[in-house]
């Protein structure tokens, strides 16, 4: 039994929600901070180096299997790899894509209700007469339930703006791809965009905001952010961090742009829109991601406290020094709420796009219908979030942001490209890609699919496996309160990566039953 | 500090690289639109 497949409605639709499948809360958080910390303006050379090696490449690559998949009806990575490679250990690879997706997906929707709240506090001034850092980050703890504090009294609040965030997911999903995902790109992907200029423009035009300190300054930010330093190029995390960047900011690896890819024409174009989904990723990034919250902390705070406070990570720039940054402008209210909203618009437009894959995969492996689908993945990801809120402080989330949001995008990655260039075959995918390409890609990109790609990916696989992997699973750096939390979270992984195997066997067996049956 | 003229180059050259890129890829989608629209009627 199958479902008639959806299909997207306009070009510019697709492009939208692609590119709001890549630009997430990392564009914004992630990317300043990375540039600040590894060399500044020479941090782009490796970045560059890597958005044509990997981004680019891994991107067409994406865009090609989910398109070959969908003319056989398959939108997730167990059909796609079945259909790529004629094996019976083909489908059950696809599993990490499920994986991957669903999992981000449990705790990326929590996350993107944090930005809902802080929007909503911003424009009613919640926070407004919190003076520093610690004070904020303070409210902060105190709104995920991580600290007891006198701001909220328990979670009640976080998990209202939790609820809204998850209806609003299931009721895009629900509504399809172009009635539902489209729509929403092209609602939320211009707000996004209009909104971060407006907040650009505000930050360069401020000057210095206290004549008292002329160092910090929006100069100053600035500097901090694109003078380079070129001393920094022969350290390899430098050039290893440009990888990860590039590689998490495309949101590669997960299958979702395969899901979306999967519901394009036959003979549509993929090359150019590929491109411009890059592109457009790249806008967000680094025109505007690497305009906003670093400048805006150095023009504020100076570049010593900027430092630590990126250190403390990129929740803690968003989420605490920014709303401070926004008590001392004009107007800042609306500044905080324009803010936390975008980063909500870049939430919600990625968290779908992991949705929509589990779907596709219900719908066609199972014939389940979009209510069905809807209704099982909501149930599943309904109850998989509560261990991430009531387990946050016991580092529940970061586990399954390293194992699925890091570690297992890398492994995902290089196991598509090795099957779509190398065992479905690199003259084979090259002519998918290039399949109504409306643009001509140079044929050197063949060969950089075909070996530099993979083998890059290997490469930074391999560092990480060395570096971040084995500590990690060893748990050196976890405090012994945590350790039963941690193993939580890693039961609770391995359960969803067996849960979609036994699946994938259950749905190929009623297939070939359904197949024995019609012959 | 300040911001020294390296990195207003690199600022020129990153934004530059990406804003070419995007400019490049959406006038050709929308240049192929037009003449997609204009072949129909």
């Amino acid at each position: 039994m199958q479902n008639k497949r959806d299909q997207w409605g306009s070009r510019i639709g697709l492009i939208l929600a692609v590119a709001g499948n890549a630009v997430g809360l990392g564009n914004f958080l992630r990317f300043p901070v990375q540039a600040a910390s590894n060399g500044g303006g020479a941090f782009m050379i490796p970045y560059f180096i890597f958005f044509l090696l990997v981004g680019i490449p891994l991107m067409w690559m994406e865009w090609g299997m989910g398109r070959h998949g969908g003319k056989y009806s398959h939108g997730s990575g167990p059909g796609i790899f079945d259909v790529l490679w004629i094996n019976k250990l083909a489908k059950y690879i696809g599993a990490l894509g499920l994986f991957t997706s669903t999992i981000i997906m449990v705790y990326y929707t929590y996350i993107e209700s944090w930005t809902l709240g802080f929007s909503f506090f911003s424009i009613s001034k919640e926070y407004f007469g919190l003076d520093n850092f610690e004070s904020m980050k303070t409210f902060l703890y105190g709104y995920q339930g991580r600290a007891s504090t006198p701001f909220f009294d328990g979670i009640t609040i976080s998990y209202i703006f939790f609820l809204i965030t998850f209806i609003l997911n299931f009721w895009v999903l629900y509504r399809g791809i172009s009635k539902g995902i489209e729509k929403l790109a092209k609602i939320a992907m211009p707000m996004l965009f209009i909104f971060a200029i407006i907040i650009a423009i505000r930050v360069v035009t401020l000057g210095t905001p206290d004549p008292t300190h002329p160092e910090n300054s929006v100069a100053n930010g600035f500097g901090f952010i694109w003078n380079p330093d070129f001393s920094l190029l022969n350290n390899p995390k430098v050039w290893l961090a440009a990888a990860g960047q590039i590689f998490f900011t495309l949101s590669l690896g997960m299958g979702t742009i395969h899901a979306y890819a999967s519901y394009v024409k036959p003979k549509d174009d993929i090359a150019l829109s590929g491109l411009a989904t890059s592109a457009t990723n790249e806008f967000a990034e680094v025109v505007l991601g690497g305009s906003i919250a670093i400048p805006l902390a150095v023009a504020f705070f100076g570049i010593a406290t900027t430092t630590a406070m990126a250190q403390g990570g990129s929740f803690d720039l968003g989420f605490a020094s920014m709303p401070l940054v926004f008590e001392k402008i004009p107007f800042g209210q609306y500044f905080g709420f324009m803010w936390f909203l975008l980063l909500f618009f870049a939430g919600i437009t990625s968290s779908v796009a992991m949705g929509q894959q589990v779907m596709a995969f219900m719908e066609d492996e199972f014939g389940f219908s979009r209510k069905k689908s809807t209704i099982t993945l909501g149930i599943f990801i309904f109850i998989a979030v509560q261990f991430v809120i009531f387990f946050l402080k016991f580092g529940y989330l970061d586990e399954l942001d390293y194992w699925a949001g890091t570690f297992g995008l890398v492994v995902f990655a290089l196991v598509e490209s090795i099957i779509f260039m190398w065992i479905f075959g690199a003259e084979k995918a090259w002519s998918e890609i290039n399949s109504g390409a409306d643009i001509k890609i140079p044929r050197i990109f063949f060969y950089i699919m075909k070996y530099i790609t993979p083998l890059l990916l290997l490469l930074v696989m391999i560092w990480w496996l060395i570096n971040d992997a084995i500590p990690i699973l060893l748990m050196r750096s976890v405090d012994e309160e945590n350790i039963p939390y941690i193993w939580a979270a890693r039961i609770f992984m391995i359960l969803v990566f067996v849960g979609f195997l036994l699946l994938i066997k259950l749905a190929w067996k009623k297939k070939e039953v359904n197949h024995g049956t019609a012959n | 500090m300040g911001l020294q003229t390296s990195g207003i180059i690199f600022i020129i050259f990153a934004f530059g690289i990406i804003i070419g890129l995007t400019v490049f890829s959406f006038y050709k989608i929308f240049a192929i639109k037009k003449e997609d629209e204009k072949s129909r009627s």
